[in-house]
C-alpha cells in the first residue's frame, strides 16, 4: 500500500482535494436554510458520494486501465442496454428518462455513458491504428459514436449527448487521425444542425432560444439565467461572504446544488473564489494533458486526452450557462454539483488518470 | 507529431479558461455596481402576467366560455419591510379583520419574490379605491387576473367542461411544457381535451423598483400570448332547448349532422354550473363532487347501459349479411320462446304472430330475434356489434369516452369466470345481458343505418383559432348499402306506422326513422328508455340518441324528447337541410 501511494501522482489529488473541499462549503452553503429543518442538507450527503466514490477510483486503479480498455466494448455494449432499459422503463425525472431506479439510489446510464464509450472509442482506434487515416476507422468511429448519442438525445438528454462531440473529436486528433477528414465532419455536422434543430421537444428548442435572449422568458429558463448572473456578477471582487449570498439564501436560484451551483460560488466569494477554482480546473485539466504527453504507450495517451477534455468540457459548458454564455443544457460542474452518478464518473476517470500515470513511472 | 496534437488541446483549453475569466471579470468587476444594486433585496421585482384563455363559441358565435378580468389584492413578500405595519394599514383600507388577510398572506406565501394573495376578486370600482391608497402600504398592489366565465350557466356544461388548479400528476406530465404549480387546467369537455390550445402562453416581467416601489428601468419583458379562440359545432339555441326537455332528468341527449358528425347538441344530464368552479364556495363545489346524481359524469361518453331494443338494427343487420333473413322469413310470436326448461317473453304477452324483419323492427318484436339469435350464434352476433363500432371508441374529441363491453365466450370466460350458455345468446338478442354501449356509441350505431354503412367521427369542436379542424375519418362497416334496405323500412315503420312503438316520436311534415328501447337494469329496477333515430328518412341530415337512466318505457318519454328536439330543430331551422321535407 505504501508503495502504492507512492507512485500515485500526488500533485493531483492535493488539487482534488481542494476542489472538494470547495465544493463541500458551496453545497452547505446552496443548502444552508437556518431554522427550516424540512431543507435536505446536501453536503453531507455529498459527503458520503464523495467516500463511496473514492473506493470506486482506487478499485479503478488497482484494476489497471489496460484492462478497462480491454473491456471496453462490452463495457460500453452493456452501457447502451442499459440506455435501451431506461427508455423501457426509467423514471421520469424533470421530464427526462434518464434514470433507473435501484431502491434508495437512481443510476443514470447516460452519465456512466460518457466514460464507457470513451473506453471503447479508445479501444477502436488504437486496435485500427495503422488505418487511422483512412475513412473506414473514422466511419466505423462515428457509428460508435451515433449509438449512444441518438439514444441519450431520445430521453431527452441535450446536454449529456453533446459532451459525445468533443471526446470523439480529442480521441481521433490525438491518434492521429487526418485534420481533412475532422474537419469534414465538424462543418457536415454543422450543416446538418437544421435537421437536428426538427428534431428537438419543444422545450429543448425554448431553452436554446431562451439563451439568444433570456428576456424572452423572464420567468422560465430565462428567469434562471438572468438571476444567475445577477449572482455572480453582485459577487464583485470579494464576493458576499460564505452564507451571505442574497441571491441564494433568498431563494432566488433555482437548481442551485446541481447545474447552478458556480452561481453560489461566484456570489459568496466573488472573482477571487471564482478565479481559484478556475485556476484549480485548469492546473488539474493541464497535469492531465501533461502526463498524457509525456506517457509512451498509445492508448493511455488517448485515454488521459479524453479525460481530459471530457472535464474541460463540462466545466466549461457549466460555468459558460451559469453566467448566461451558455445555452442551460443540464450539465453538472464536475467535483461540485451535487450527484451521485457524475461523482462516480468523474472519480473512475481521475483513478483512470492515475493508473496511467503509475505505468508511466515503472517504464 | 502526436504530442504536438495534446499541445492543441493543451492550447484550445487554456485559450477556453481566459475567454471563462474575462466574462467573470467583465461581469464581477466592471459590471459589479449593476448586478449589485440589482440583488440588493427589495429592488427586482418578479411579475408574472398570466395570459388570457382563449375563448369558445357556439356555431353561430354565441359565447360559451371567456376570460373576464378579475383583480387581487397582493403582497410582495420582499419588499415589505414591517409585516404588521402593512396588514394593519391594510385592514384600515380594505375594512376588513387584519387577523383574517394575515392569515391569507401566510397561505398564499410561496416564495420572497412571488406575489402572495391577500383579497380576490375585487370588484373594478372597489379596486380602484383600494388602489388610490395603496401607496402608503409599500409592498402592497391591486393585480389583475383573467378570470374565467362562463355565461350560460349549466347548459352545454359537458360539451365546455371546466378548469381548476393543476393536480399533481397532471404538473408531472405537463412540466416541460411550460405549466405550472398554480396553473389553471381544463378539466373535462372541450377546456380539458383542447388545453394546449387555449392555454396560451404566460408572460411576465422583472423590473428594477427603488425603495418606494417606483420602477427604474425593465430587466425583462414577456408579453402574454392569448390562447386560440374555439369554435364548436353545438348550436345554443338546440343546447338550452334539450336542457328544458331534460330538466333534471339522468341520462344522455346527443344530437348529430348525419353527414358530417358534427355535434349540434349534447346534454348528459344531471348537469352542473362550472362557474362555481371558478368563485363559487367552496361548499358548492363539495356538493356537486359529491352529489349522488354524479352531475360530473358526462354520461353520454363515459357510462355505459345495456341497449335494449335499439340493438335489434345490429341484430337485423346480422341476419341479412349472413342470409338467415331474406325478405320472405318470417317467425311466428306467440308471446314466448322456449329454449329447454326457460322461457323467455315477448313485450306483448298475446304475441305478434307471423312476423318478418320489417314488422319485427317496427313492432320491435322479441320473438323475432330470440329465433334469429338462437339461428346466428353468439360469434355472429359479436362480430356484428363490433362491425357497428360497439365495443370500441367513437373518437369524438371529448374526454374520458369509454368502450362499453361487447361479450363474447372468451370474454365470459376471462371476466365472469364461467361458460356461455345458450340463454345468454338469447338475452343478447335482444340487447340484454353482459351488453353494454354508451349513448354516442348508439347513436354511431344508428347514423350507419341513416347512412347505409358508414357514418362520420362525431366532433365538437369546428375550428381552432379560426382554421377549420381537419375532417376526420369516416367509419366505415364494409357492409353491402342494399342490406339496409329492409332495416331502414323497419325504423320508418316503427315511428309511422299504426302499430309502431315509436310513434310518440313522429312529428308532423318531417319524415322521422328510429327505434325505442327498453333497457332492463337489474331485476327491481325501473328499466332504462332508448330512442335512436334520425330525419329526413329518405335523405337523412340529422341522427339522435336519448337514453333516460331508469326512464320507464323507450316508446315514451325517449320518444317524446325526441319529438320535442326534432319539432325544434325543423321549427328554428338549426341545419337548412331538413326544412323543406314533407311526408
Amino acid at each position: 500500500m505504501d508503495n502504492f501511494f507512492k507512485k500515485t501522482d500526488r500533485v493531483l489529488l492535493v488539487i482534488i482535494g481542494v476542489i472538494l473541499f470547495m465544493a463541500f462549503l458551496a453545497l452547505y452553503s446552496a443548502s444552508y436554510e437556518p431554522g427550516d429543518a424540512s431543507v435536505k442538507d446536501y453536503s453531507t450527503q455529498q459527503l458520503m458520494w464523495i467516500g463511496l466514490t473514492l473506493v470506486a477510483a482506487v478499485l479503478c486503479v488497482r484494476f489497471g486501465y489496460e484492462r478497462w480498455i480491454d473491456f471496453g466494448y462490452i463495457i460500453f455494449a452493456i452501457n447502451l442496454l442499459m440506455l435501451v432499459f431506461v427508455f423501457i422503463l426509467g423514471d421520469t425525472r424533470y421530464g427526462a428518462r434518464r434514470w433507473i431506479g435501484l431502491g434508495v439510489f437512481s443510476l443514470q446510464p447516460s452519465e456512466f455513458c460518457k466514460i464507457s464509450f470513451l473506453l471503447a472509442l479508445t479501444k477502436y482506434v488504437s486496435d485500427n491504428n495503422e488505418n487511422i487515416t483512412g475513412p473506414k476507422t473514422i466511419f466505423g468511429a462515428m457509428l460508435l459514436c451515433m449509438l449512444p448519442v441518438g439514444l441519450i438525445m431520445k430521453q431527452p438528454d441535450l446536454g449529456t449527448a453533446l459532451t459525445f462531440l468533443p471526446i470523439f473529436f480529442t480521441v481521433l486528433l490525438v491518434a492521429g487521425a487526418r485534420i481533412k477528414h475532422l474537419m469534414v465532419i465538424l462543418f457536415s455536422a454543422v450543416a446538418c444542425s437544421p435537421v437536428l434543430w426538427g428534431m428537438l421537444k419543444l422545450y429543448q428548442k425554448k431553452r436554446l432560444l431562451v439563451f439568444m435572449n433570456p428576456n424572452i422568458d423572464p420567468l422560465g429558463a430565462g428567469y434562471t439565467i438572468i438571476q444567475s448572473r445577477i449572482a455572480v456578477g453582485s459577487g464583485g471582487l470579494f464576493g458576499k461572504g460564505w452564507l451571505a449570498g442574497t441571491q441564494n439564501q433568498l431563494n432566488f436560484l433555482p437548481e442551485r446544488h446541481t447545474d447552478f451551483i458556480f452561481s453560489v460560488i461566484g456570489e459568496e466569494w466573488g472573482f477571487t473564489g471564482a478565479f481559484i477554482l478556475l485556476s484549480l480546473f485548469l492546473f488539474l485539466i493541464n497535469r492531465l494533458l501533461f502526463t498524457a504527453d509525456a506517457v509512451g504507450d498509445i492508448r493511455g495517451k488517448i485515454l488521459l486526452s479524453g479525460i481530459a477534455v471530457l472535464i474541460w468540457f463540462q466545466v466549461f459548458v457549466n460555468i459558460g450557462m451559469t453566467i448566461g454564455l451558455m445555452p442551460v443544457v443540464g450539465l453538472p460542474l464536475p467535483f461540485i454539483s451535487y450527484g451521485g452518478s457524475n461523482l462516480l464518473t468523474t472519480m473512475i476517470m481521475i483513478g483512470l488518470a492515475i493508473s496511467i500515470n503509475m505505468k508511466r513511472k515503472i517504464f | 507529431m502526436l504530442s504536438d496534437r495534446v499541445k492543441v488541446v493543451k492550447f484550445l483549453v487554456f485559450v477556453s479558461f481566459v475567454f471563462l475569466l474575462s466574462a467573470l471579470f467583465y461581469f464581477q468587476i466592471i459590471r459589479y455596481s449593476h448586478f449589485r444594486s440589482l440583488s440588493l433585496k427589495n429592488t427586482v421585482r418578479t411579475i408574472p402576467l398570466k395570459a388570457s384563455r382563449g375563448s369558445i363559441y357556439d356555431r353561430n358565435g354565441l359565447l360559451l366560455a371567456k376570460d373576464d378580468m378579475s383583480f387581487n389584492l397582493v403582497l410582495i413578500p420582499q419588499e415589505i419591510s414591517d409585516l404588521d405595519d402593512v396588514i394593519g394599514k391594510l385592514s384600515v383600507i380594505t375594512g376588513r379583520p387584519g387577523q383574517e388577510l394575515k392569515a391569507s398572506y401566510k397561505k398564499n406565501y410561496r416564495l420572497p419574490f412571488v406575489p402572495a394573495d391577500i383579497i380576490t376578486g375585487i370588484s373594478p370600482e372597489k379596486a380602484f379605491a383600494i388602489d388610490e391608497r395603496l401607496v402608503d402600504a409599500p409592498g402592497a398592489l391591486i393585480w389583475a387576473v383573467p378570470k374565467r366565465l362562463y355565461p350560460n350557466g349549466k347548459t352545454g356544461s359537458h360539451v365546455i367542461g371546466y378548469i381548476g388548479k393543476i393536480g399533481d400528476s397532471e404538473l408531472k406530465r405537463l412540466k416541460d411544457y411550460g405549466y405550472t404549480i398554480r396553473d389553471l387546467v381544463g378539466k373535462s369537455g372541450v377546456e380539458q381535451y383542447y388545453d394546449a390550445y387555449l392555454k396560451g402562453d404566460d408572460g411576465g416581467m422583472q423590473i428594477e423598483v427603488d425603495s418606494r416601489s417606483r420602477e427604474v428601468s425593465r430587466i425583462g419583458f414577456k408579453e402574454p400570448v392569448k390562447g386560440k379562440d374555439i369554435i364548436l359545432s353545438i348550436d345554443l339555441g338546440l343546447q338550452r332547448f334539450m336542457d328544458s326537455v331534460f330538466e333534471d332528468k339522468k341520462g344522455a341527449c346527443i344530437v348529430m349532422e348525419a353527414k358530417t358528425g358534427a355535434i349540434l347538441g349534447l346534454v348528459s344530464g344531471p348537469e352542473f354550473d362550472p362557474n362555481i368552479f371558478i368563485s363559487g364556495k367552496s361548499h358548492d363545489r363539495v356538493k356537486v363532487l359529491n352529489d349522488k346524481g354524479h352531475p360530473l359524469l358526462n354520461r353520454a361518453i363515459t357510462s355505459s347501459y345495456p341497449p335494449g331494443s335499439t340493438f335489434k338494427i345490429i341484430m337485423a343487420a346480422a341476419g341479412i349479411g349472413t342470409g338467415a333473413v331474406k325478405e320472405k322469413t318470417s317467425f311466428f310470436c306467440n308471446g314466448v320462446f322456449r329454449l329447454g326448461n326457460a322461457s323467455f317473453r315477448c313485450w306483448k304477452e298475446t304475441g305478434h304472430g307471423y312476423q318478418d324483419v320489417v314488422e319485427a323492427l317496427s313492432h320491435s318484436c322479441n320473438v323475432f330475434f330470440y329465433n334469429l339469435g338462437k339461428a346466428l350464434g353468439v360469434e355472429q352476433i359479436y362480430k356484428y356489434a363490433s362491425c357497428f363500432g360497439l365495443g370500441s371508441l367513437t373518437g369524438i374529441d371529448l374526454p374520458q369516452e369509454v368502450k362499453g363491453t361487447v361479450p363474447n365466450p372468451v370474454w365470459k370466460r376471462l371476466n365472469i369466470k364461467a361458460p356461455w350458455y345458450e340463454g345468454d345468446t338469447i338475452n343478447y338478442s335482444i340487447g340484454q345481458g353482459y351488453l353494454e354501449v354508451t349513448p354516442i356509441q348508439m347513436l354511431k350505431t344508428v347514423t350507419i343505418a341513416a347512412n347505409s354503412g358508414s357514418c362520420p367521427q362525431p366532433f365538437v369542436v369546428d375550428s381552432i383559432g379560426g382554421v377549420k379542424i381537419a375532417k376526420k375519418k369516416e367509419y366505415n362497416t364494409r357492409l353491402r348499402p342494399e342490406l339496409f334496405r329492409m332495416i331502414k323500412q323497419g325504423l320508418f315503420k316503427c315511428i309511422n306506422d299504426q302499430t309502431g312503438t315509436g310513434q310518440n316520436a313522429a312529428v308532423k311534415g318531417v319524415a322521422v326513422s328510429g327505434k325505442t328501447g327498453t333497457a332492463q337494469s337489474g331485476p327491481s329496477r325501473v328499466s332504462h328508455a332508448w330512442f335512436i333515430g334520425y330525419f329526413p328518412s329518405e335523405d337523412p341530415a340529422v341522427s339522435m340518441v336519448v337514453c333516460v337512466e331508469h326512464g320507464g318505457k323507450g316508446g315514451e318519454d325517449a320518444a317524446i324528447a325526441a319529438r320535442l328536439i326534432t319539432t325544434y330543430i325543423k321549427e328554428n331551422h338549426v341545419i337548412g337541410a331538413c326544412q323543406d321535407s314533407t311526408n
